[in-house]
């Protein structure tokens, strides 16, 4: 069953104005974000990213279009109506912005405060929020006593403290080293996962799209470039800066550096030839290189790799030497394309008589 | 002991009476008008970060009115203040000389300044904070309450210290309108009549009493921050 468009942006513009000047940040945004998507937005700095988020949760006010939340115009609600809607979209931020006077525990119980929940209550729920962000025996401490990775664990738990439908997530990974992104990250899939949360994640690095989004918009100075589901813009992306993107994760690049230097490596043998093959579709799970080698006789040399599973598909390719009978490597190239394969042939050894 | 003071300060020992009698005016003038001064501060510290561009309620006309009757007050100096203000404070206390007199001179004399230095100790208060906090849905009542009072509270500690400070200074001038206290101590004895001992025990009581209040405020500090 598809699920329910959960938010909707039309046409949205923004614009800032700085004495007699007005820049124009966000142009003519349109996207939707699905119930239980993981939607990622990513650009370079200065995109309009921050701003775009900001408008979903009303933050920012929109100069033209339409930002609906569950169908619901936001611009035509109330200040008290949009403070209701926002407790409904938890957001965390780059630097966390926990509350340097309150405990663990005093920061993730700050947004129950008014909620009408009693004091009881309230311990309940944040012991509760601590467990899922795997924090309990920090309630205490303080948020200058924490790790990056635990102050962001930390704003997980208060932003979904009043059980948000939407978590927005402007950079949050950003300040974080590797190893911590990757535990923040995996922690996010799981909210999503077993909350059914749907989550906005705006990002620089390409490498957080592809390790959990389901979806992706590039933005670009205040245009939405491209956007679809992950795997068919990783697979075939139209724009240069889409393809920017991709190559910031990508070594399959490193060859045309090897065949630049002439290297040793990328070196053929008459006959030889050395191919660039990339996965375009979402079908492919069999054993390629196994196969052609087999079919044709063709004997392959991997120079490097480059695959990884997105949204459970693999993506990515191979650079390999194929050395074989000139018609049956012909022939292997023609087998490869025919599974949705893209060939490139970097360099070509065969003779044709 | 009493020798020795008697030695040092030949011309303060004889009227030690008076002289306990000006420490209390003193205190009476500094907590009576700091007191009042700083809820008034607050509200108006309050006010300015709030309604400045960009701030939760922004609302510029009366960010700018507050602005420009601060920045008026405090280019006055405050003798001449004092001077101007006598039928004010007559009208309202009934006198204005004594230290009933000098209260409403110190608080219109402080508030400018201390209002500054509060707005300036809310303005450090990461805006990050105050964004998380419109995020969660807090209104700005809360805001102020839960983010800008709570979090602000180490710097308004420290801006209270030097507002106290200059405040003792200042209750040393209204010594001259008649306002008793140590100042007046000091310049009917120590000046008027030449006994230099008087000033030198007034300077050091004042400089003990601000030694206490930079300790209390280095205290609260200490115990406000979480870093
Ligand atoms: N309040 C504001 N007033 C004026 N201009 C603004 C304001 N906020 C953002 N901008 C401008 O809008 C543009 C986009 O800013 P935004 O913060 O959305 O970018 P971003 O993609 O989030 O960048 P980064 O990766 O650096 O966070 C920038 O040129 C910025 O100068
Ligand atoms: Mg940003």
């Amino acid at each position: 069953m598809p699920e329910a468009i959960l938010i909707q942006l039309e046409d949205v513009e923004k614009e800032f104005q700085t004495n007699e000047t007005t820049n124009q940040v966000l142009k003519k945004i349109n996207l939707e974000i699905t119930q239980k998507d993981i939607f990622g937005i990513i650009g370079y700095s200065g995109a309009g990213k921050s701003t775009l988020v900001r408008c979903i949760n009303g933050i920012e006010e929109i100069t033209a279009g339409k930002v609906l939340v569950k169908g619901k115009d936001i611009s035509a609600l109330s200040k008290p109506e949009l403070r209701t809607l926002r407790k409904k979209m938890g957001m965390i931020f780059q630097l966390f912005n926990l509350m340097p006077s309150r405990t663990v525990f005093g920061n993730v119980e700050l947004p129950l405060k008014n909620s009408g929940l009693s004091k009881a209550e309230r311990e309940a729920r944040v012991r509760e929020l601590l467990v899922l962000v795997g924090l309990s025996d920090k309630e205490k401490e303080y948020p200058a006593q924490l790790s990056g990775g635990q102050k962001q664990r930390v704003a997980i738990a208060r932003a979904l403290a009043n059980n948000p439908e939407v978590l927005l997530c402007d950079e949050a990974t950003s300040a974080l080293d590797p190893q911590t992104t990757k535990a923040i990250l995996k922690l996010l899939r799981e909210l999503n996962q077993k909350l059914g949360i749907t989550i906005v994640l705006i990002t620089h690095e390409m490498s957080v799209v592809k390790e959990i989004c389901h979806k992706v918009a590039i933005i670009d100075k205040g245009v939405i470039l491209e956007q679809g589901d992950v795997f068919s813009v990783f697979s075939n992306p139209q724009k240069a800066l889409t393809k920017s993107f991709i190559e910031t994760t990508s070594n399959l690049k490193k060859v045309d550096e090897l065949l630049r230097e002439n290297s040793e490596i990328v070196a053929l043998e008459p006959g030889q030839i050395l191919i660039k093959i990339q996965y375009q579709d979402k079908h492919v799970s069999e054993a390629l290189i196994s196969a052609i080698s087999k079919k044709f006789g063709i004997d392959a040399n991997i120079i490097s790799g480059d695959i990884e599973i997105i949204d459970e598909y693999p993506l990515g390719g191979l650079v390999a030497i194929l050395d074989g009978e000139q018609e049956q490597l012909t022939e292997a190239i023609t087998f490869l394309e025919s599974k949705q394969i893209k060939v490139e042939v970097l360099k070509d050894g065969r003779v044709f008589h | 002991m009493d020798a020795f003071f008697t030695k040092f300060f030949p011309n303060v020992v004889p009227r030690m009476p008076e002289f306990y009698a000006c420490v209390i005016q003193t205190f009476q003038m500094l907590f009576i008008s700091g007191g009042i001064s700083f809820v008034l501060s607050l509200l108006i510290g309050i006010t300015l970060v709030v309604t400045k561009r960009g701030g939760i309620l922004q609302n510029l006309i009366i960010f700018n009115i507050l602005d420009k009757i601060i920045n008026a007050f405090r280019s006055i100096p405050f003798v001449i203040l004092v001077a101007a203000l006598i039928p004010v404070t007559r009208a309202l206390v009934g006198t204005a000389v004594g230290t009933i007199g000098t209260i409403f001179p110190l608080i219109v004399g402080i508030t400018p300044f201390f209002s500054r230095q509060l707005e300036s100790a809310f303005s450090e208060v990461s805006p990050g904070l105050v964004e998380s906090a419109v995020t969660m849905g807090m209104g700005p009542f809360e805001i102020i309450f839960r983010v800008y009072l709570r979090e602000g509270i180490s710097s308004v500690a420290r801006a209270t210290t030097i507002t106290v400070v200059n405040l003792m200074g200042l209750t040393a001038i209204v010594g001259i309108v008649g306002g008793g206290g140590l100042g007046d101590f000091a310049i009917r004895y120590g000046y008027q009549r030449n006994m230099l001992d008087a000033t030198y025990a007034v300077v050091i009581l004042l400089m003990i009493f601000i030694s206490i209040i930079e300790l209390l405020g280095s205290i609260i500090v200490e115990q406000t921050t979480h870093e």
